[in-house]
């Protein structure tokens, strides 16, 4: 596994993350000092869909595949976050449980954020914390779209006899999974 | 619990609705300054799928159908929004596009409020329109992971 760019100091991952934007300098400070970077190899998870959601986490390198499964074997590749992109926002909102599961699709380093600690930092400057937490709702709508029109695509006929996963939606603009 | 048409008045109407419950009542009050009613018979429509979202909605009395079917007429996600609950929550995120269809399913008093109205209100107590927009987002989350599910079943068919 190579090392993460020298230059990407958590602050500048953090920066760069579009959900994170409306954010002051402090605050992104404040996270990256409660942030921990984690490793991971090709196919190891990051978390289990399902569980309890206590760390959303932003990518600095590598690629993180999120995966949502049925009981019956089923499964839809939601979403794969790059560079920047953040995943495990479930930790952000109730029921703080992880709507689907992530694994490493190559070698990857992401940030480890505690929602706990992130809502407090949010919740220094309101309005900025606001905005953050206007943007996820955004993302969230516009997933929940992507997801009702491939449900209409396959009732309609499109694709009925599809036999593997799913490719839901097209990659979000904002990077939130 | 008060019983569900035992006070109608619009303050009243908004403070009872969940997802408002973090605003102070300075905010509530704005909130039924800005606000319009709207009668609907049994069976009318609200709002449209896919139509720009200007309103925020709350159910004063008689109970709204969200809809969401195909166009040979298969529903695939039904939420029925009763008094005091919300909709329209489309109108305060981007894309600012109804999701949903939105029809009375009996004669219906609804609350709007212009989405403008509402961000501007919940701005002035910032941190309270913190706790509403996390709510707002938790709804939308379940709503995803739901859809998700029914999604699934459809590919296992």
């Amino acid at each position: 596994m190579t090392s993460p760019d020298p230059d990407l100091t958590p602050e500048v991952t953090l920066r760069r993350c579009h959900l994170l934007r409306p954010l002051s300098e402090r605050q992104i400070a404040e996270l990256a000092a409660c942030s921990t970077t984690r490793s991971l190899r090709a196919g190891e998870r990051l978390f289990d869909q399902n569980d309890e959601a206590h760390d959303f986490f932003v990518v600095v390198k590598g690629r993180i595949a999120v995966r949502m499964t049925a009981s019956g074997g089923g499964a839809i590749e939601v979403f794969d976050a790059g560079q920047f992109h953040l995943c495990g926002w479930s930790s952000l909102v109730a029921p703080h449980e992880y709507v689907a599961g992530a694994t490493a699709v190559e070698d990857s380093t992401v940030l480890v954020v505690p929602a706990a600690a992130a809502e407090d930092i949010f919740l220094l400057e309101p309005f900025a914390g606001y905005e953050v937490m206007q943007r996820l709702a955004g993302d969230i709508s516009v997933r929940l779209r992507n997801v009702r029109t491939e449900l209409l695509g396959l009732l309609n006929g499109a694709g009925s006899e599809q036999a593997e996963p799913a490719q839901v939606g097209e990659a979000e603009p904002h990077g939130v999974v | 619990m008060k019983p569900p048409t035992a006070d109608l008045s619009v303050e009243s109407t908004l403070a009872h609705c969940e997802l408002l419950e973090p605003l102070s009542e300075s905010q509530i009050a704005a909130l039924s300054d800005h606000c319009t009613m709207v009668m609907l018979r049994e069976g009318e429509a609200l709002f449209d799928e896919n139509t720009v979202a200007h309103s925020l909605f709350v159910v004063a009395s008689g109970r709204l159908a969200i809809r969401l079917a195909t166009p040979a007429g298969r529903v695939i996600e039904v939420v029925e929004v009763r008094q005091y609950g919300l909709s329209g929550w489309s109108s305060i995120v981007a894309p600012h596009i109804y999701v949903a269809d939105a029809k009375a399913l009996e004669d219906s008093a609804v609350i709007a409020i212009s989405a403008d109205e509402v961000e501007d209100i919940l701005l002035r107590e910032p941190a309270a329109g913190y706790q509403v927009m996390k709510k707002l987002a938790g709804v939308i989350s379940t709503r995803l992971r739901d859809i998700k599910e029914e999604l699934i079943e459809v590919l296992e068919d």
